[in-house]
C-alpha cells in the first residue's frame, strides 16, 4: 500500500490509497477475489470525486468572475483619486448604465468619499483611500481562496487519477485471471 | 471551461507492473496537463482582448485629435480626449502584453515538464499507456 501520511484528508477529500500490489489487494478479506464488487466500488468513488470537481470547479468560476469586478471597483476608486488630485474643480463627464439597454450622462464632481455596496440592502460610504484598502483586502483574500480551490483540484486530480488506474489494474488483473481459468479448464 | 479530460488511460493487456513512483508521475502528468489547459485558455482570452485594443488604437489615429470619445472604464463610459484616450489604451495594451508573457512562459516550462514525463512514461510503458492530448 501507497504510504500512510497520504491518508491525511485534504479539506475533506478522502485519499485514493494506491495499490501496490493487484493480487494480494484482490486476496484481502474485503475484496474476495470478486473484480465485479471492487470494480463497483471503484466507480462508484470515481463518481463522488467528479462530483466533487464539479462543485470545486464551479466555485473557481465564481471566483474568477468576482475577482475582475472588484479590480474594476478599484480602477474605479484610483481614477475618482486621480480626478481629485490632478483637476481643479471641473467634472468628470461619463455615461452610465441605467439599465441594460440605456445609457445616460452623469457628471461628477471631484469627490473624496464614495459608497460601497456591502450586500444585504446596505451602502456604506467610506473615503476614497479607505475603499481603496477594502477592496484590495477583498482582492487578495478572493485571490487567496482561488489558491487553496487551485490545491484541492490538484490534490483530487491526484485521487481519481489514482481511482482510474486502479480500475484499469483490477480490470486487467480479471481479464488474466479468467484467461487462465478458460486455459485450464 | 476547462477540460478535465483524463489523458492517461491504460491498456488492460499491460502486463508491466506499476509502481508507487509511477502512479506520481501519472499523477503529476494529469495535473499539469490540466493546468495547461486552463492557461492556454486564458492566453486565448488575453490575446483576443490585446486584438480589441489593437483596433481601438487604430482607429482612434484617424479620428480628429481635437475630438472627444467615449472610453470604457469598467461600468461606465468617460469622456476623453482623443490623445488621453491613446495614452490609456497604450498603458492598458502594455499591461497586457506583459501579462500575455507571463503566461506564455508558464505554458513553455509546462510544456517541458509535460514532454518530460511523457517520454519517461512512454520509455517505461510503450504503447500500453496513452498520454496524448485531445485536440
Amino acid at each position: 500500500m501507497g504510504d500512510d501520511e497520504k491518508k491525511v484528508s485534504h479539506a475533506g477529500i478522502p485519499p485514493s490509497n494506491f495499490v501496490e500490489d493487484v493480487e494480494s489487494f484482490m486476496a484481502s478479506s474485503e475484496n474476495g477475489g470478486d473484480a465485479g464488487k471492487v470494480l463497483g466500488r471503484l466507480e462508484e468513488q470515481h463518481n463522488k470525486y467528479k462530483f466533487m470537481e464539479l462543485n470545486l470547479l464551479a466555485k473557481r468560476k465564481r471566483l474568477k468572475n468576482q475577482i475582475p469586478d472588484l479590480e474594476r471597483s478599484l480602477d474605479m476608486i484610483k481614477l475618482l483619486k486621480k480626478h481629485k488630485t490632478e483637476s481643479s474643480g471641473e467634472k468628470l463627464v461619463t455615461e452610465f448604465l441605467l439599465s441594460e439597454q440605456l445609457y445616460s450622462k452623469a457628471t461628477i464632481n471631484p469627490s473624496d468619499t464614495v459608497y460601497l455596496w456591502l450586500g444585504a440592502n446596505v451602502m456604506l460610504e467610506y473615503t476614497l483611500d479607505d475603499a481603496a484598502e477594502l477592496l484590495s483586502n477583498n482582492i487578495d483574500t478572493a485571490k487567496k481562496q482561488e489558491k487553496t480551490i487551485e490545491e484541492d483540484l490538484d490534490f483530487l486530480r491526484d485521487q481519481f487519477t489514482t481511482t482510474e488506474v486502479n480500475m484499469a489494474r483490477v480490470y486487467n488483473w480479471d481479464v488474466k485471471r479468467r484467461q487462465a481459468e478458460n486455459r485450464s479448464a | 471551461m476547462s477540460s478535465t479530460q483524463q489523458k492517461s488511460s491504460f491498456n488492460p493487456e499491460s502486463e508491466v507492473h506499476i509502481t508507487y513512483d509511477d502512479q506520481q508521475k501519472i499523477n503529476k502528468f494529469a495535473r499539469l496537463n490540466a493546468k495547461y489547459e486552463d492557461f492556454k485558455e486564458e492566453i486565448q482570452g488575453k490575446k483576443s482582448e490585446l486584438q480589441n485594443l489593437e483596433d481601438a488604437i487604430s482607429e482612434l489615429m484617424l479620428s480628429d485629435e481635437n475630438e472627444q470619445v467615449m472610453y470604457s472604464e469598467g461600468e461606465i463610459f468617460l469622456y476623453k480626449d482623443v490623445t488621453n484616450a491613446q495614452e490609456s489604451l497604450e498603458q492598458y495594451k502594455n499591461e497586457l502584453l506583459t501579462m500575455a508573457a507571463d503566461i506564455e512562459k508558464e505554458i513553455s516550462s509546462l510544456k517541458d515538464q509535460i514532454d518530460e514525463l511523457k517520454a519517461h512514461l512512454y520509455a517505461k510503458f510503450g504503447s500500453n499507456i496513452h498520454l496524448e492530448m485531445e485536440e
